[in-house]
């Protein structure tokens, strides 16, 4: 070079602002700048002469002396930088700090070369301003990675994860030096479908998001949502994935797939236990559109009817309904369509056959379909149905026998009295015809009594029909019971003490006297028969109030005030089942012959009609208590009918009478002219009619009601139309059309039974004449 | 002296050359292994002689566009450009292969332009060197500088080539800590530089052969 000499040439050198060395051609040091004696410490004295392995014994310097060699040799440059040499030789800033730097050795000058020069160049300054961007720049990366809730990795193109962040750390257990270097498959093992995703995202095409099942540290799994996204740095490719813990939602989405799948079971077990119902129902079921359309039928429609499943699919149910009944399924549909709630009904089904089959059916409207439940129920019809023709046989069959029974017994009673009358009426005529009066009294009085106790039975049976003319009137029960006093001491014996307790201010009763002495005769003889070995007989008489709540409990009883006649005795007694069935006509607990059977039916039939109840109080060995409930009659007491002991007699007033039956007819004509009043006869209404309508005088009408055409009742309403004011008096032996009078007796007319005593009659013909009309 | 075309150099000089070229890679190989500290193989399997179309076209047949090349010019008998050519996606593998793995991707990133160029300098400097110094002859050689861009980049660079240079186009192979990165060496010449390596060449083969060439 020229001008190597000049002096300028070394003040340059050691001005330059960078190491400069000069190594001859064995790589000694020739010249050492000022900078290097100052990052170096070495003075160019100390250095010269020196090669620089001598120089910087502790520095590896192969590299630079192979560098020196090939300039020297073949004028090659070489470059040693601190990526690859970092702290090449020991030097230092000025202020001390390790000074970064790169080496270069070039030769000096034209071949062959004697000398190369090293230099070295200060990049400290670049190193550190690269590190402080970098660290600036990581800090911001950081700071958002790094307080990220979500494991971040970052991965290379190979997979390998190059960055970790501390929720990684968190969220699968591996510190980041275990992750770093490690590829992804680590955490994410054989999963296809991430894979793939992950590979087109490397490469550029596509994105990943896919929820999958990683692998912990500890081998368990966390379930996370992973995402990635593909960023390039100096062309360089990574691929940065989040992974989103979604295990707190996984597990609410298994609890709850668990809950589907454990509804569904239970759903598909509820469903098959249905199911199992709908097959082995022996009833039948049916599901159909609200126009009958049958959408299913239930396997019991073929055993009932006969055809198979598919005749019933989508027929119209009216077509295997009775054709009477279709007009009540048409009712049937209508109602169910127009209100939810389920219908009870019964329709006929006909079978293949032709055989109806009796179907109860319990149905209902929902969702636009006809749901239905059928129970066959032509089996119960028929028993019922069997059963009540043979309950009507066996009533029939009692009826028969019980007439056979009564008819027996009133026959046979009646032939007794028949033949007393028949015979006492025999002997008179013939007495008579012989002219022999004497004595005749005593025959006379045997045909009547014969002829009343006939009257009485057939009395008894007209009240045991319950169709006994009653004849209520205010009795007082009190009196009644004293009148009968003495009788029925006698009727006890000696061995029964009879005891009356009769209660004071007792009310009137309305009934008819004469029934009331029957029934309690009646009841006394029962008692009587119920105490074999003698025993205490009570009679009591005393008001009683029937509340509501007793009547209730009694079914036949209504509440109301009562007066009681309660005959009570200390005999035998009656289990429960024998007092159930007391008042039953026939029901006798006396041996065969000793008795009807009738009495307490008969007194149960007169309460009854008298508007009360009878009450039964008995238990085997206590005897029994049967209380007679009367109601009470809201006015006074009837004031003692007068005494009349003569036959009251007419003064030659006119009757009319009206009488089919030639005997009767004669004899109440007899009796009309023994009192003294004029008698018209006339057998039917036709035959009374001229006379009606005629001007003779008539003060009474006594007719027959049974006539034959037109009846007594009829014939008096005509008989009024032409005589307002006639008095008419009925007679009967058969008081269906008077029990109860109401009604059927107009003021001034009267009605008397049959059979009647002649006094009664003139009694009552008096009376009826004598009343005034109005 | 008559103008040779690119493809003056004949069988014998082109072997002579592919030689040369893997003695001085095998020198860079045992440079780098000092460096690495572990086994390098460096190999270049064949030389082709192409213009600078063809060249670019070769280059361009690879997988990706982007390259990263290292870059040196030399001077002397035979003046031109040295180019040590990767794709760009496997000079950070080389970076790595070179540092080992022990350091950090971002610090491989920060440390990549500068160890790409010392590595590349290495190998440039093993392959000239050893050309010059067989061939007996000097070259000057520059300082390495990274380079990132396309083939046709390389090619083109100031001052503008003559339509007549030629490139001298080396596979080269490397096999480093179990990484096989390959690339290509590419030296760019005017056509006088490859009249002079083709004499230089000649006289090699005499020297070693003993027979005087044709």
């Amino acid at each position: 070079m020229d001008g190597a000499d000049d002096p300028l040439w070394g003040v340059i050198f050691d001005a330059a602002d960078t190491g400069l060395i000069v190594l001859d051609g064995q790589s000694r040091v020739l010249a050492w700048n000022a900078w290097m004696t100052s990052a170096s410490g070495v003075s160019a004295e100390a250095a010269g002469g020196h090669s620089l392995v001598e120089i910087f014994p502790a520095a590896d310097l192969a590299r630079l002396a192979r560098a020196s060699a090939e300039a020297l040799e073949s004028g090659a440059s070489s470059v040693l930088t601190h990526a690859l040499h970092p702290g090449l030789l020991p030097l230092k800033t000025r202020a001390g700090l390790p000074l970064v730097h790169n080496v270069s050795v070039r030769p000096i000058g034209q071949k062959p070369y004697g000398r190369c020069m090293v230099q070295i160049a200060d990049v400290t300054a670049s190193a550190h301003r690269e590190r402080v961007l970098r660290q600036r720049q990581n800090a911001r990366y950081d700071a958002v990675v790094n307080s990220a809730p979500d494991p971040i990795l970052t991965l290379d193109a190979d997979g390998l994860i190059q960055t970790s962040n501390p929720a990684a750390t968190e969220e699968f257990g591996y510190p980041p030096q275990e992750l770093i270097g490690q590829p992804i498959g680590l955490l994410v093992r054989n999963h296809k479908a991430w894979d793939e995703a992950l590979g087109a995202v490397t490469a550029g095409e596509g994105h990943l998001a896919i929820e999958l099942a990683a692998h912990r540290k500890d081998d368990s799994l966390s379930y996370v949502e992973a995402s990635a996204a593909r960023w390039l740095s100096d062309s360089r490719v990574f691929v940065t994935v989040i992974f989103r813990d979604v295990n707190e939602r996984r597990t609410a989405e298994e609890a709850l797939l668990r809950m589907n799948e454990t509804l569904e079971r239970r759903v598909a077990e509820r469903t098959a236990d249905r199911d199992r119902m709908w097959r082995l129902s022996t009833d039948v079921m049916f599901v159909a559109q609200i126009d009958g359309k049958i959408n299913a039928v239930n396997p019991a429609w073929s055993h009932l009817l006969g055809w198979t499943e598919d005749t019933f699919i989508g027929a119209n149910l009216s077509d295997f309904v009775h054709p009477e009944d279709r007009k009540a399924l048409r009712q049937l549909i209508k109602e169910l369509s127009q209100s939810a709630t389920p219908r009870l009904v019964v329709l006929r089904l006909r079978t293949r056959d032709g055989v109806t089959r009796w179907v109860e059916w319990s149905a209902v409207a929902a969702d636009g379909l006809l749901q239905a439940v059928g129970r066959d129920v032509t089996a119960e019809r028929e028993a019922a149905r069997a059963l009540k023709e043979t309950e009507e046989a066996l009533r029939q069959a009692q009826k028969m026998e019980a007439i056979g029974q009564l008819t027996g017994g009133i026959a046979h009673d009646f032939n007794n009295l028949l033949t007393g009358i028949i015979g006492a009426m025999d002997i008179l005529k013939r007495r008579i015809t012989a002219g022999k009066y004497e004595d005749t009294e005593r025959f006379m009085d045997a045909a009547v009594t014969s002829a009343n106790r006939a009257a009485s039975l057939t009395h008894r049976l007209l009240a045991f029909s319950r169709r006994q003319p009653l004849n209520p009137t205010v009795a007082d029960a009190n009196r009644l019971v004293r009148g009968m006093e003495d009788m029925l001491r006698r009727t006890l014996g000696e061995r029964i003490q009879l005891k009356v307790e009769l209660a004071a201010g007792l009310w009137p009763t309305l009934t008819d006297a004469h029934q009331l002495e029957n029934a309690i005769l009646n009841l006394v003889i029962n008692a009587r028969d119920a105490m074999t070995d003698g025993g205490r007989l009570t009679i009591a008489v005393f008001n009683d109030t029937v509340d509501a709540a007793t009547a209730a409990a009694e079914t036949e009883a209504e509440p109301g005030d009562y007066v009681v006649v309660c005959v009570r005795d200390t005999g035998s007694g009656m289990a429960p089942e024998v007092v159930a069935k007391i008042f039953e006509p026939f029901f006798t607990t006396k041996p065969v012959g000793q008795g009807t059977g009738l009495g307490l039916s008969m007194i149960y039939g007169f309460v009854k009609q008298s508007h009360g109840h009878v009450r039964v109080e008995s238990e085997p060995g206590q005897g029994s208590a049967i209380s007679l409930y009367l109601p009470r009659h809201a006015g006074p007491h009837a004031a003692d009918p007068p005494l009349n002991l003569t036959t009251p007699t007419g003064a030659g007033e006119t009757v009319l009478l009206v009488e089919d039956d030639s005997s009767v007819r004669l004899l109440i004509g007899e009796v009309l002219r023994d009192l003294g009043y004029a008698c018209i006869e006339a057998s039917d209404s036709q035959t009374a009619l001229p006379m009606l309508k005629s001007n003779v005088r008539l003060d009474l009408m006594i007719s027959d009601i049974g006539l034959p055409g037109m009846n007594g009742r009829q014939l008096a309403d005509l008989a009024r139309q032409h005589r307002p004011e006639l008095k008419i008096l009925f007679v009967t032996g058969y008081a269906e059309h008077a029990t109860g009078r109401e009604g059927f007796l107009e003021r001034g007319m009267g009605l008397v039974t049959k059979p009647f005593t002649l006094d009664a009659l003139a009694l009552k013909i008096s009376e009826i004449i004598r009343t005034p009309i109005g | 002296m008559t103008e040779p075309s690119p493809s003056i150099l004949d069988d014998l000089e082109l072997d002579a050359l592919t030689e040369l070229v893997n003695i001085g890679v095998s020198r860079a190989a045992t440079s780098l292994r000092e460096l690495v500290g572990e086994q390098v193989h460096l190999s270049v399997p064949n030389v082709s002689l192409v213009d600078r179309a063809e060249a670019i076209a070769i280059l361009h047949g690879r997988d990706e566009d982007k390259l990263v090349a290292v870059h040196q010019v030399f001077e002397g008998d035979i003046t031109g450009r040295a180019l040590l050519i990767f794709p760009e996606t496997k000079s950070l593998e080389l970076v790595r292969a070179v540092t080992g793995g022990d350091l950090s991707l971002e610090d491989i990133i920060e440390l990549e332009q500068e160890a790409l160029a010392e590595t590349g300098n290495i190998i440039l400097n093993g392959c000239l060197s050893t050309i010059a110094n067989m061939l007996k002859r000097s070259l000057k050689m520059s300082l390495p500088e990274v380079l990132r861009g396309q083939a046709p980049d390389f090619f083109s660079l100031a001052p503008p080539p003559h339509p007549g240079d030629v490139v001298m186009l080396l596979y080269i192979n490397f096999d480093v800590r179990q990484r096989d990165i390959s690339g290509y060496i590419a030296m760019l010449m005017d056509m006088p530089s490859l009249a002079a390596l083709k004499l230089l060449l000649r006289e090699f083969i005499e020297r070693e052969t003993g027979v005087k060439a044709e």
